[in-house]
């Protein structure tokens, strides 16, 4: 598998990132290298190995009782924010 | 709808777990609170954070798990689902993907004429829901976002295609609905967005087995609007079929107002959600203990209650599965037949009643059974009243009525208004007699074979009497002194 300049255009796309020309082509070279070293991988026999989701095998993922343990904090949230109007944050226009 | 055509339909239902908090977070879910209010640390995607998962959500997931009949997966993993959009802080949703906590169930629907459908449930798995964009609020350039809902539990429940009509879908909602609330596991509110469908629609000539490129219909936010939408989406794919044009596989948006779906993105620039699982997540290992557990205390459901009430009643299939389509409706139902002590009224007049004449009106009002004018004690009454004789059937409806408007109980009707039936044999013989003295003519009718003349006796015997006369009394006397 190599990564094509298509690639790099839907790729760039998805993660909503610009390139140039020269740029495009940059990403285009190291992702190729990333996925050449990666392929190594393809070599390993996985057949019959179940897929792993996670390192630690021990136990179940933790978890919570349903209790409201969260205060509204709102305020301090919103200072953070460029932009906000009665309790929204506002963010330039998106509708898909 | 065409008739070469048959449609395809499957649905995604996004149910909300009615938790009190979120599937990772200890925020508040209470709807309709202030916007961002209910956001914490977690929800905002704060660095450093962790998710923690509901138990609560959890045990939603195997209960409905038990209830669609499906296998409920001792493993399960949570998984990222990646795309940008403001009113998802971190980037990606959390919910399952490869692994999800249920799969392969059924679902079974019930027809008017008593027959039954088993539609498959291809799987149900739990995720976390959005935050919402408001958009035609303040300056048209901006967009305003609330992130109380962001992190809400949900269940989304996807079914296979089995679905060949608009009105096996709007069953299919309904039946879903009825589950989710026998099980106290959702709310089931389709306009406050607790339960929400996407709806898959393809069509094809009828005799073809394989399927026709399918459109995803969204922001179908009630049980009317997936029946009317999935009717005006066929009809549309026929009609680029007939036209010699090809279906392109889209995402269509539901408009209500217009009654029409229009193209909201196209497969093309459909996104790649990259998937893959979630690290800060272990795997979710459900115990044998704790499903065991759950399925002890594991509810009567709809299929198991109408089951109960055709044994138990001897109702009809399908008056059985309208009884049972709400906890509400059913126990109205089974306390109109303990209504009276010491006494059972009859179970399927009680049914009759209430599915007939109770729904009709409560239907015509807007309201449904817990607003009931009538309640089930004084419509148990009624139905006593006419299972001794005390009222007729017509005179029973004419009690009804008042019982609507003044909630008054029938006993108290019958007695003020005279309405007590006439069942005393020589009185009523008196009025027969004295009606077929006066309608010498139309007695003539009658033994010449024009057996239709019958009614207008009745009938004038009903007049005499103001109703009160007992039918089959009447009808008796009539075919012995016109022998």
């Amino acid at each position: 598998m190599s990564i094509d300049i298509q690639t790099v255009n839907k790729l760039a796309n998805l993660s909503k990132l610009e390139f140039d020309d020269t740029g495009k082509e940059e990403v285009r070279q190291k992702l190729n290298k990333i996925v050449e070293f990666i392929s190594q991988l393809q070599e390993v026999d996985t057949e019959n190995i179940e897929p792993m989701a996670s390192t630690v095998h021990a136990t179940s993922t933790r978890e919570r009782e349903d209790k409201v343990t969260e205060e509204n904090h709102r305020d301090e949230f919103m200072a953070n924010a460029p932009q906000t109007e009665m309790g929204f944050f506002v963010v330039p226009r998106v509708v898909e | 709808m065409h008739p070469d055509y048959e449609m395809v339909i499957g649905l995604e239902i996004h149910a909300q777990v009615n938790s009190k908090t979120k599937l990772f977070s200890g925020s508040s879910t209470t709807f309709g609170a202030e916007p961002n209010t209910q956001a914490n640390i977690i929800d905002l995607a704060m660095p450093g954070v962790l998710p923690v998962l509901n138990t609560e959500a959890v045990d939603a997931g195997i209960k409905l798990g038990f209830a669609l009949k499906a296998r409920v997966n001792r493993k399960s993993v949570f998984s990222r689902k990646n795309y940008f959009y403001p009113d998802l802080p971190k980037g990606y949703q959390i919910t399952q993907f490869e692994l999800p906590i249920v799969e392969h169930g059924t679902l079974t629907i019930d027809f008017e004429d008593g027959s039954t459908k088993d539609i498959g449930i291809t799987r149900m798995h739990l995720e976390e829901d959005a935050g919402k964009s408001v958009h035609d609020f303040g300056d048209e350039n901006h967009s305003h976002v609330d992130l109380n809902r962001a992190g809400t539990p949900l269940m989304e429940i996807v079914s296979e295609p089995d679905l060949r009509t608009s009105e096996e879908a709007g069953i299919y909602v309904r039946k879903m609905r009825a589950i989710l609330r026998f099980l106290d596991i959702c709310d089931g509110n389709m306009d406050e967005g607790s339960m929400r469908c996407d709806v898959n629609v393809s069509v094809r000539k009828k005799g073809v087995t394989e399927l026709g490129t399918r459109c995803e219909i969204k922001n179908v936010n009630s049980i009317r609007s997936v029946v009317k939408s999935i009717d005006y989406e066929a009809s549309r794919q026929i009609d680029v079929i007939e036209s010699g044009g090809e279906i392109a596989q889209q995402t269509r948006l539901w408009d209500e107002a217009k009654g029409t779906t229009r193209a909201m993105r196209s497969k093309e620039d459909a996104h790649d959600y990259r998937y893959f699982s979630d690290p800060d997540i272990l795997p979710l290992c459900l115990t044998e203990e704790r499903i065991e557990k759950i399925k002890q205390a594991m509810p009567e459901l709809p299929d198991e209650m109408k089951a109960r009430f055709i044994t138990e009643y001897e109702l009809t299939n399908y008056d059985a599965s309208v009884l049972t389509l709400s906890r509400a409706s059913a126990s109205y139902y089974e306390r109109t037949i303990e209504a009276e002590e010491g006494k059972k009224h009859d179970p399927k007049l009680c049914a009759n009643w209430v599915t007939g004449e109770l729904f009709g009106a409560l239907n015509k009002m807007g309201k449904d059974i817990t607003q009931s004018p009538v309640s089930p004690e004084n419509l148990g009454e009624l139905v006593g009243l006419i299972q001794d004789k005390t009222i007729s059937g017509k005179i029973a409806k004419q009690v009804f009525e008042e019982m609507l408007e003044t909630g008054g109980a029938p006993k108290k009707i019958v007695e003020e208004k005279g309405l007590v039936q006439i069942t005393d044999v020589s009185a009523l013989d008196g009025i027969v007699k004295d009606i077929i003295a006066n309608n010498a003519e139309t007695v003539e009718q009658y033994k010449s074979g024009n057996q239709r003349v019958m009614g207008f006796f009745v009938g004038q015997v009903m007049k005499q009497t103001q109703g009160k006369a007992n039918p089959g009394i009447v009808n008796d006397l009539l075919r012995q002194n016109l022998q």
